[in-house]
């Protein structure tokens, strides 16, 4: 069922929006003297409509990557084109979901931190109170429309948020660990919400987890990224990957094709595998590891099955 | 105290110890109630006695700073209260308000003021009257301004300081102005309260103030400078001589210790009357005190107009200007509503 | 009838637990308290333990404060205070979003507003009053300055926290809309930094009154000119014990007035309604 790839290699009918082109992002480093390189080699084409996610440990730089998509940092090295013009900035073909419930505009109702998406995103007056209600009604807060966000609980503020990030009509939706702050339950129905949405409105999602099943289920393809630093946090490789007498390193570990059928469910045949192969990808350290649910389930399902070829630092093994 | 010391350590005694202490703590209290009710009593006796063999009588006076005060300092240098039998304890307080206030509430027994905030607290009920008159100083509305010659020159644009609302400055531009604007507080709204020095430095510094009505020795310094005149004096506003300050005692000190309220009297003239005839002694005494030269202190303490002096002037007609103005409510019938029996002696014939 | 008969006991129960829940309220305690000083402040003036120009009865100062009103003085002087202080606060506010904003705005300046915070911040208004004195002449101007000086700390203060404070990811939020410069500033940052910015404006508020007051009794202002300080200055002066009682109760009433109509509205109407209130 997962089919590993090479990012370069051509998804049949699909059109691409997003490329990254050997992308590099070095930070200063915290410490002071020197930098800090998050992001190396990152080759990736993402196709229109796809439900593509990121995964990996802490600190391998998924959120970077997704910011530097964003348009929220400016990559060190590389380009990224979006229908092939060269990202900037942050705009409003791109939209951020963020992890923090802080997102929405607390001095504005649910309706108001829609409209004032609309109204940046320069929607004429008349309109924006329609369409703001249609997408509230999308995300199935039609009845919140007056409430301020403390009123809402975690779940509901995610709503609202996707909701504003949808009704600008953005070329993709970047989801940062949306669902991370929220209870197991809720997370689940949100989950598939998302999905369906997804499928309703046949927008491109980038979505960053460090949490396998989330990815498993929800993902057409799942962009695997591992850590430049060795774990003990020591910084070696990042020079390394500067003064080219030793091979760059990627950051990108692997690339799976999910090809489980739609609706996923953690104990259907295939799932297990897949799971193993991401958690061995991710590395044993890895916080996704720790998690009982999903560990459980994959020791049940502990029929391995095989999986296409394994695409590791861009090369076929 | 052995025997009782014993009897506690005895054995088998542990209650009937608790108990002993009991009944001591008990006598004790008792001693205690006796000795505050004997105390005040024996105090009075033991102060009948003192005073018998040596008088010295407490008095409390009130005092500000200022070369007006000099009487004062002089009578300290020279020992002159303890002379007559008095015991001072002087208060230092900061502005006229205070004096009044501490006077009202009783925390001293003698205060010095201007003629109006005594009429002032006089028309309000305060149990107080003047004792003696302490003396008469030049005061002067002095500006830097050339085009400014009398009063009807000010605009609503000028400022005039002087010390405090209701203070002897305030009702002499008050006489001024009715006479010569026809209305007692036609010049109210020009006025800023600042204390002597802050007035003096407004004055010179030329900022925010036009004019600054004030005494010496400030006075004598600004007129010094190149510029500075006087546009009106307190001869020409009130139109004659009259105490700047006056000694004031309340009712309470002056009928509950008679003795010492003629002591005070007795030792205040002797002061006054050795400071107005002995100026060239009196300078280098006073010179430390005020932080001046011996020279200038002797020029202030010989300026025109500077007079050491009890006599009493000028009350009735404060009054009765303060009174038609609209500043008190009530009239004095006589003098003798304002002065002690001592003070009637005082006021010169014809003020009534 | 049988309706209206309903009606009526509903709203006569209504009532009464309106009442008992008015007298379980902490405002109804204090007032409680308050009222008992009173009467305490009352029959102790008419125990005469005190001479009574000096400790009034709290019915003359009452009586007082009703003249007072009548023939206007009281009133405009308090007008003139409340016109010192607005334009006072008004200023400050002016000069220290100038100031917040050369802070965070022009890098190299920041340690520059932080250190006059931290110098200036401590120092009471009232105690510069001398120097500006000098410098802006008597009266007024110089008590406005003071005002605005005290005014202007607490002000920078809470202004450079609240914008510090502001989550980042409303500003990214902001930024992901297209929003640069003047309406991130706004449409995000102002808003987001409210809570703090009205926490300063209330202690600038706080600290105004207080400077006003105390500059006007202090040195006095004068004349036309001249707040409720010169009006209990110039009453004291006058022994008119009662009219400076009755001084302090219109000050009492003003802040009372101010800081819980005006700025307990302001906060219902935004930060509390909002949920971003930090008095909770």
């Amino acid at each position: 069922m997962a089919v590993f790839l090479n990012h370069h290699q051509r998804r049949e009918g699909a059109e691409p929006l997003l490329a990254v082109n050997s992308l590099y992002k070095r930070f200063p480093s915290p410490r002071g003297g020197g930098e800090l390189t998050v992001l190396a080699g990152v080759e990736l084409t993402v196709y229109r409509g796809e439900f593509l996610s990121i995964i990996g440990r802490s600190g391998c730089g998924k959120t970077t990557l997704l910011r530097c998509i964003a348009g929220f940092e400016k990559p060190s090295r590389g380009s990224l084109l979006i229908e092939g013009r060269e990202i900037t900035g942050p705009g409003i073909d791109r939209m951020m979901v963020f992890q923090e419930t802080d997102q929405l505009f607390l001095w504005l109702t649910v309706l108001g931190n829609v409209e004032f998406a609309l109204q940046a995103a320069g929607v004429p007056r008349r309109e924006r109170r329609a369409r703001a209600v249609h997408y509230l009604e999308m995300v199935g807060l039609e009845r919140f429309l007056e409430y301020y966000p403390h009123q809402l609980s975690g779940g509901m503020k995610q709503r609202v948020a996707i909701a504003r990030a949808l009704s600008v009509a953005p070329r993709m939706l970047l989801m940062d660990e949306p669902f991370a702050a929220l209870d197991a339950m809720t997370r689940n129905v949100l989950q598939q919400e998302l999905l369906r949405l997804w499928q309703e409105t046949k927008i491109t999602i980038i979505f960053v987890t460090h949490n396998i099943q989330e990815a498993i289920i929800q993902s057409d393809r799942i962009l695997v990224l591992r850590p430049l630093l060795p774990a003990n946090g020591a910084n070696t490789p990042c020079g390394a990957a500067d003064n080219g007498s030793q091979r760059p390193l990627s950051s990108i570990a692997a690339l799976i094709e999910n090809t489980l059928p739609r609706p996923r469910r953690p104990d259907m045949p295939g799932f297990g595998a897949i799971w193993r192969q991401l958690n061995l990808l991710i590395g044993h350290d890895g916080e996704a590891r720790t998690e009982p649910e999903d560990e459980a389930e994959a020791v049940a399902e502990s029929a391995a099955e095989p999986a296409g070829a394994i695409v590791l630092d861009g090369k076929a093994t | 105290m052995r025997l009782i010391g014993i009897e506690a350590t005895s054995p088998g005694g542990d209650g009937q110890w608790w108990a002993r202490k009991r009944l001591f703590a008990e006598a004790a209290v008792i001693a205690l109630a006796l000795a505050v009710l004997i105390a005040p009593t024996s105090a009075l006796l033991s102060t009948r006695v003192s005073a018998a063999r040596q008088p010295l009588e407490k008095i409390r006076i009130a005092q500000q700073f200022g070369l007006v005060y000099a009487p004062l300092s002089i009578a300290r240098e020279l020992e002159i209260f303890e002379k007559h039998g008095l015991q001072v304890e002087w208060r230092q307080l900061g502005s006229g308000a205070a004096i009044n206030e501490a006077l009202i509430a009783g925390q001293v027994d003698v205060g010095f003021m201007g003629i109006p905030p005594f009429l002032i607290g006089w028309d309000k009920g305060v149990p107080w009257k003047v004792a003696v008159g302490f003396g008469e100083v030049p005061i002067m509305l002095i500006t830097y301004r050339k085009d400014i010659k009398s009063l009807t020159d000010f605009t609503s644009k000028d400022r005039i300081a002087l010390p405090s609302p209701g203070s002897v400055q305030h009702l002499l531009l008050g006489m001024a102005a009715r006479r010569e604007l026809g209305n007692a507080k036609a010049l109210d709204s020009l006025l800023v309260a600042m204390a002597h020095p802050d007035g003096m430095a407004a004055l010179l510094a030329r900022r925010g103030i036009t004019a600054h009505f004030t005494t010496p020795p400030y006075a004598f310094e600004l007129l010094s400078q190149p510029g500075f005149h006087a546009v009106l004096t307190d001869r020409q506003a009130f139109g004659g001589r009259f105490s700047f300050n006056v000694g004031v005692v309340t009712k309470q000190f002056h009928d509950s210790r008679p003795q010492a309220y003629r002591q005070f009297v007795a030792a205040l003239t002797e002061a006054m009357n050795w400071l107005e005839t002995h100026k060239k002694e009196a300078a280098p005494l006073l010179a430390p005190e005020f932080n001046l030269s011996v020279e200038k202190t002797y020029a202030y303490l010989t300026w025109p107009g500077v007079h050491y002096t009890v006599e009493v002037r000028g009350l009735m007609k404060f009054a009765r200007f303060m009174y038609e103005n609209g500043f008190i409510r009530n009239m004095p019938a006589s003098l003798d509503d304002l002065v002690w029996e001592n003070a009637r002696a005082l006021v010169p014939p014809g003020e009534e | 009838m049988r309706l209206i008969n309903e009606a009526r006991t509903r709203l006569a129960l209504m009532a009464r637990s309106w009442g008992q829940n008015l007298l379980r309220t902490h405002l109804a305690r204090q007032v409680a308290w308050l009222m008992a000083v009173a009467a305490g402040w009352e029959a102790l003036a008419r125990a005469s333990v005190y001479p009574p120009i000096l400790f009034p009865r709290l019915s003359d100062v009452l009586a007082t404060l009703v003249t007072e009103m009548r023939t206007g003085e009281i009133l405009a002087r308090t007008g003139w205070s409340l016109g010192t202080i607005c334009t006072g606060v008004a200023l400050a506010v002016a000069i220290s979003i100038a100031a917040a904003g050369i802070a965070l705005g022009i890098r190299p300046l920041r340690p520059l507003v932080d250190a006059l915070l931290n110098v200036l911040h401590p120092l009471p208004g009232i105690a510069v009053l001398p120097i500006f004195l000098l410098w802006f002449g008597t009266g007024a101007p110089a008590v406005l300055a003071v005002v605005v000086f005290s005014c202007i700390w607490p002000m920078v203060q809470n202004l450079l926290a609240g914008l510090e404070a502001v989550p980042r990811t409303q500003i990214e939020v902001g930024r992901n809309l297209g929003l640069r410069r003047a309406r991130l500033i706004l449409f995000v940052l102002i808003p987001a930094s409210l809570p703090y910015a009205l926490a300063g404006l209330r202690l600038a508020w706080a600290r105004g009154w207080q400077t006003a007051v105390a500059g006007e009794m202090v040195f006095g202002a004068g004349g036309g000119d001249g707040g409720l300080g010169w009006f209990i200055y110039k009453r004291r002066f006058f022994l008119e014990i009662p009219a400076v009682f009755a001084g302090m109760l219109m000050i009492i009433i003003i802040g009372i007035l101010v800081e819980h109509v005006v700025f307990g509205t302001l906060e219902r109407l935004t930060v509390r309604r909002w949920g971003m209130s930090r008095a909770e």
